[in-house]
């Protein structure tokens, strides 16, 4: 009995993510032909992933929905409005709170360099409880209105019409203001953050249990709803403050600059203190650089100077611009890989299990003291939702870990190979030093650009000409550095082929990753419940994913062609506001609510290794095109596939399902 | 028992419709003053042609038939007996049920348990001078009540529908019979079920049991339960086929029409029913199994322990549906929306008084339950006995 419920759940997992899997795989290994790299390691990981994921979807249906949703129904009937409140308020600050990925956005401050981004220095470091609390009301004041929605009736429509476009501008706003740009992507992320693989599936559920009391017949529609605002007004509220510290920040500057007396009251305001502040002098500005920043009084030693901006060096990301979806994918999915020290390898697993717990315990005391102490009511089927709530721990542990070590490193490995597709990539694991190399070696081309330099080098299969680099010469020497360089996968093809064959990479892969997202797994099984399956949880996976492909996709297009953030961006988003004119109030938060989704654990570490590779080689590296791009166009595809089935509806409805 | 408690005999109606149609519904429930309803989430099914791509280019064979599933609610009301037929023309003309594809209303008896009785001099002075319509009369029909595993009723839906049987509508339940005393090992045996409701004319009810029987397995351990009460039908869902019309009327209405002149469905029997004989229209039912469907409706979250007690006390097993409950505006009040659920219980008729104890026992018309028991006749009942 155990073992056959075993095998049905681990293989629908399975099969969620084996298409991703093989993808990967197969790209790797057949397209660009390069072995996976720990191929046993990743195999262990995916299975932990599969593993993990069976157990936290059994959990969140077991244990964590049952218990939103029974809030959702009681709370209403026991306390006034103002319980309601109150109750919303605290579970989407809790929420925020619990939600790891929010410590790390904490932790990314350290690699932040503050003459570069200010605000994002500040934001994440001294001002970072101010951070927390801004995510914190925006997810408490989305919760709330969420739920008043449902008892007041209102509809969705007008929270995403006012929303969106005060989001947008304010983005572009903030975009064209050198002080705030930074924190730009930081406030997207925010609200990719707090809409966690918990929190998702908890507020749905609670929606669900306010639908059932108030009905779905009315405005207020089937549940959803809430995940859209938790996933905006963060940003707004992130926004926001961004704009209101603005005045007190210095613009981006060289560190010269940034530390010059005549900055110094903005320089301060950033780091916090005088020391603080001539301790990250110290570490980047030259001695004369430093001794002009910091006259010393009489007799006073100046800081030693090491030049040396070890913040930037030790980072993981590489900050400032670790901005959007990196910044998200790192907050979302997981600690820090590769760690040649005991503790580093103890805390790969242990940072996993302790994110697990910080985001499935808090959130459920939360709700068993208001179920239990404030209703009076008996916690039914306790024994399943204790397991349940064992299982969406493990789950989440198991999921972490093998995301770090299976499909996250495949997606890396992948991703770093991308750019081959349309530039010669160095190889630099395969390069070779070459002694007694002389001039007389060299073997000189003239071409229409002058003569070029190859040297003639001993090959496996017998003497090769490669081109010569005098940067890896050392002619004192005669010690020659060679790099084999793999030519483009489609060299003697136009360029804009390599980067269309980039562009179907990650619409593929974003399909893939969508298709394994937990969150999105329990929108759907909600969706499938609350229709009676007239809408099955695989059509919407399946929408979605479309719609997530299509994102990434024109994501990427704005990088690898240049295209301006405002072309990818206002056209989907107008033409989403105009679908959502014409579409039912159930529809419309089904689509917006994928939104909320898609940014999931699954998708995004992915999307980031592809944007790794890609960006590096295009020299930008600026998730938030990609992030809210492969937030919309899902919104787009779930509103068409609504209008169609609405239109079908009524037709069946005139015509009796006839046509002439 | 208590002596508050009050026993009626009333009707209860049970419409299927189109979710679109539920605000017409409601109006014309409100319109004729019925002091609340019940309304459970399902859907209606069809067999949908669908012409294919290439259809145009190569004719039609290229077109494929699937099974369409339409968003459904299915509102169920009580009222006096006296006052059923003009409350089913009057929703049967509000939501245009006459038009094929719409939706289903029936009507049968039912014996009804609760604290405090419905007030129904409302309805009597709105439905007081409606004028029966002319010619339409219910028919003699049977609702067949099937429950299967989550994901194993299209199957069935859909030979139904092929064999033109009737349209299926269909609701989701969650299972409460063997799995509850399984301890925590329960949450390996799926809870989720689809309960399916198949009205047919009495005179087919044998052949579709025997259908749903051989197609669902129902005579296998663990698979499901079918059971069958007769019902009055005001309407008809007949549209078991959409697409391309081709005449002026759709087949079903033709059957329809073929139906009224011959008096019966029997001229449309395409098999023998195992072990039935054709039976004239009005004729009385099957030898009774001496079965009644013992359901009892409560607050959200009350069922769960009640059936557990019901039980213990000899039921079987039970289907749980989740139940929305919509009460009309009264003066100075909004209107009362809340959450409730129903469990049918196939119970002997011998079993009802014992069930009705427990039930009052365990709280079922106690204040906050919002309780109530409907006891109705099952014709027949069939699942896996071992």
């Amino acid at each position: 009995m155990v073992g056959g419920y075993a095998r049905a759940k681990l293989g629908a997992q399975a099969t969620s993510i084996a298409f991703i899997v093989l993808y990967l795989v197969g790209v790797q290994t057949l397209v660009f032909r390069m072995p996976v790299a720990n191929a046993l390691g990743v195999a262990l990981g995916i299975g932990a992933v599969a593993a993990g994921l069976a157990l936290f979807l059994e959990g969140l249906f077991l244990g964590v929905m049952p218990l939103g949703e029974r809030c959702g129904l009681k709370l209403p009937t026991r306390t006034g409005t103002a319980g309601i409140v109150v109750f919303s308020l605290v579970l989407g600050v809790v929420a925020t709170l619990a939600e790891p990925a929010i410590g790390f956005l904490r932790g990314l401050g350290g690699t932040v360099e503050p003459w570069r981004a200010p605000l994002l220095y500040a934001l994440l470091n001294r001002l970072s409880p101010l951070l927390v609390a801004a995510v914190a009301a925006g997810v408490g004041v989305a919760v709330v209105f969420g739920v008043l929605r449902f008892i007041k009736g209102w509809s969705l429509k007008p929270f995403i019409f006012v929303l969106t476009p005060i989001l947008l501008a304010a983005t572009f706003f903030a975009e064209a203001d050198p002080r705030v740009a930074s924190a730009a992507a930081l406030a997207w992320d925010s609200g990719g953050v707090t809409t966690g693989p918990v929190t998702v599936p908890l507020v749905i559920a609670l929606g669900v249990g306010l639908s059932r009391l108030f009905g779905e017949d009315g405005e207020a529609g089937n549940g959803l709803g809430v995940v859209t605002l938790a996933s905006a007004l963060p940003v707004l509220a992130v926004l926001l403050l961004s704009f209101a510290l603005a005045p007190r920040l210095p613009a981006p500057s060289a560190p010269e600059a940034f530390f010059a007396p005549a900055a110094r009251e903005k320089a301060l305001f950033v780091l916090g203190s005088e020391a603080e502040l001539e301790r990250a002098a110290a570490r980047v500005l030259s001695p004369a650089a430093l001794a002009a920043a910091f006259p010393a009084p009489d007799g006073a030693e100046v800081p030693a100077a090491d030049g040396a901006t070890d913040g930037a060096a030790d980072g993981a990301v590489s900050a400032p611009g670790a901005t959007g979806a990196e910044t998200a994918a790192r907050s979302k999915a997981l600690p820090a890989s590769s760690s040649g020290t005991q503790a580093q390898a103890a805390q790969a697993w242990t940072r996993p299990l302790a994110d697990a717990l910080k985001a499935v315990i808090p959130l459920v005391i939360v709700l068993l003291v208001v179920l239990r102490l404030i209703l009076g009511e008996k916690i039914q089927n306790a024994d399943e939702l204790l397991l349940g709530l064992v299982f969406a721990v493990a789950g989440m542990f198991l999921f972490g870990l093998g995301m770090d070590r299976g499909l996250g490193a495949l997606g890396r490995q992948a991703g770093n190979a991308l750019p081959a597709a349309y530039a010669p990539v160095e190889r630099t694991e395969e390069s070779r030093l070459l002694r007694g190399v002389g001039e007389a070696s060299l073997v000189k081309a003239a071409g229409e650009e002058g003569v070029a330099e190859y040297l003639l080098i001993e090959e496996e299969r017998g003497p090769a000409l490669v081109p010569f680099d005098r940067g890896r010469y050392d002619a004192a020497t005669g010690d020659y550095l060679h790099v084999p360089v793999e030519r483009p996968l489609l060299a003697g093809m136009p360029d804009w082929l390599g980067r269309a064959a980039v562009l179907l990479f990650v619409f593929v892969l974003g399909i893939g990753a969508t298709l394994a997202e937990p969150s999105l797994a329990a929108l759907g099984a909600t969706l499938e419940e609350i229709t009676t399956g007239t809408y099955k949880s695989a059509a919407l996976v399946r929408t979605v994913a479309i719609g997530v492909g299509a994102g990434m996709a024109a994501g990427f297009a704005r990088i690898l062609f240049g295209i301006p953030l405002l072309w990818i961006l206002v056209p989907p988003y107008a033409l989403a506001l105009l679908l959502t004119a014409f579409s039912a109030e159930d529809f419309t938060a089904i689509a917006w609510d994928s939104a909320g989704v898609t940014t999931g654990p699954v998708t995004v570490p992915l999307v980031i290794a592809a944007g790794l590779g890609i960006g590096e080689s295009a020299g930008v590296v600026d998730g938030f095109g990609v992030v809210a791009a492969a937030s919309v166009f899902p919104v787009l595809a779930v509103l068409a596939s609504g209008l169609a089935i609405r239109a079908r509806g009524r037709r069946n409805l005139d015509l009796g399902g006839e046509e002439y | 028992m208590d002596a508050r408690i009050e026993r009626e005999t009333l009707s209860k109606l049970h419409c299927t419709i189109p979710s679109a149609l539920a605000p017409a519904l409601v109006e014309a429930l409100e319109g004729m003053g019925i002091p609340e309803a019940y309304v459970q989430r399902g859907k209606q099914l069809a067999l949908e042609e669908r012409r294919g791509l290439l259809a145009p280019l190569f004719g039609s064979n290229l077109g494929r038939t699937e099974l369409a599933e339409d968003r459904a609610e299915i509102w169920r009301f009580h009222l006096p007996r006296e006052l059923e037929a003009a409350a089913a023309w009057r929703v049967a003309e509000a939501c245009d049920l006459f038009l094929p594809g719409r939706g289903s209303l029936f009507a049968e008896d039912v014996s009804l348990l609760r604290a405090a009785p419905a007030d129904f001099s409302a309805a009597r002075a709105a439905l007081a001078a409606e004028a029966p319509l002319a010619g339409r009369e219910p028919k003699d029909f049977t609702v067949l009540c099937c429950i299967v595993q989550r994901g194993l009723g299209d199957p069935l839906s859909r030979t139904i529908l092929e064999m033109g049987l009737c349209v299926p509508a269909v609701s989701f339940g969650l299972g409460m019979g063997l799995r509850n005393r399984l301890g925590l090992l329960r949450i390996t045996i799926p809870v989720e079920k689809e309960v399916m409701y198949f009205a047919v004319p009495s005179s087919d009810a044998p052949l579709v049991a025997g259908v749903a029987v051989r197609k669902a397995r129902l005579d296998r351990p663990g698979q499901g339960f079918i059971y069958r009460y007769p019902v009055r039908a005001y309407a008809v869902n007949n549209l078991v086929r959409r697409g391309g019309r081709r005449h002026v009327a759709t087949m079903e209405q033709v059957i329809e029409a073929l139906d009224e002149m011959r008096g019966s469905t029997e001229w449309r029997r395409i098999a023998a029913a195992p072990g039935s004989k054709p039976r004239q229209p009005g004729q009385a039912g099957e030898p009774g199994k001496n079965l009644v469907c013992f359901s009892l409706v409560c607050d959200e979250g009350r069922a769960t322990e009640l059936v557990k007690a019901a039980m213990d006390s000899g039921a079987g097993g039970a289907t749980l549906v989740q139940l929305g409950h919509r009460a009309p505006a009264r003066e100075g009040q909004a209107p009362s929306r809340h959450a409730r659920e129903t469990c049918d219980l196939i119970v002997p008729e011998e079993l009802v008084e014992p069930l009705e104890e427990v039930m009052a026992a365990g709280g079922l018309f106690g204040e906050g339950a919002y309780g109530l028991v409907e006891v109705t006749r099952v014709e027949r009942a069939l699942t896996f006995q071992g």
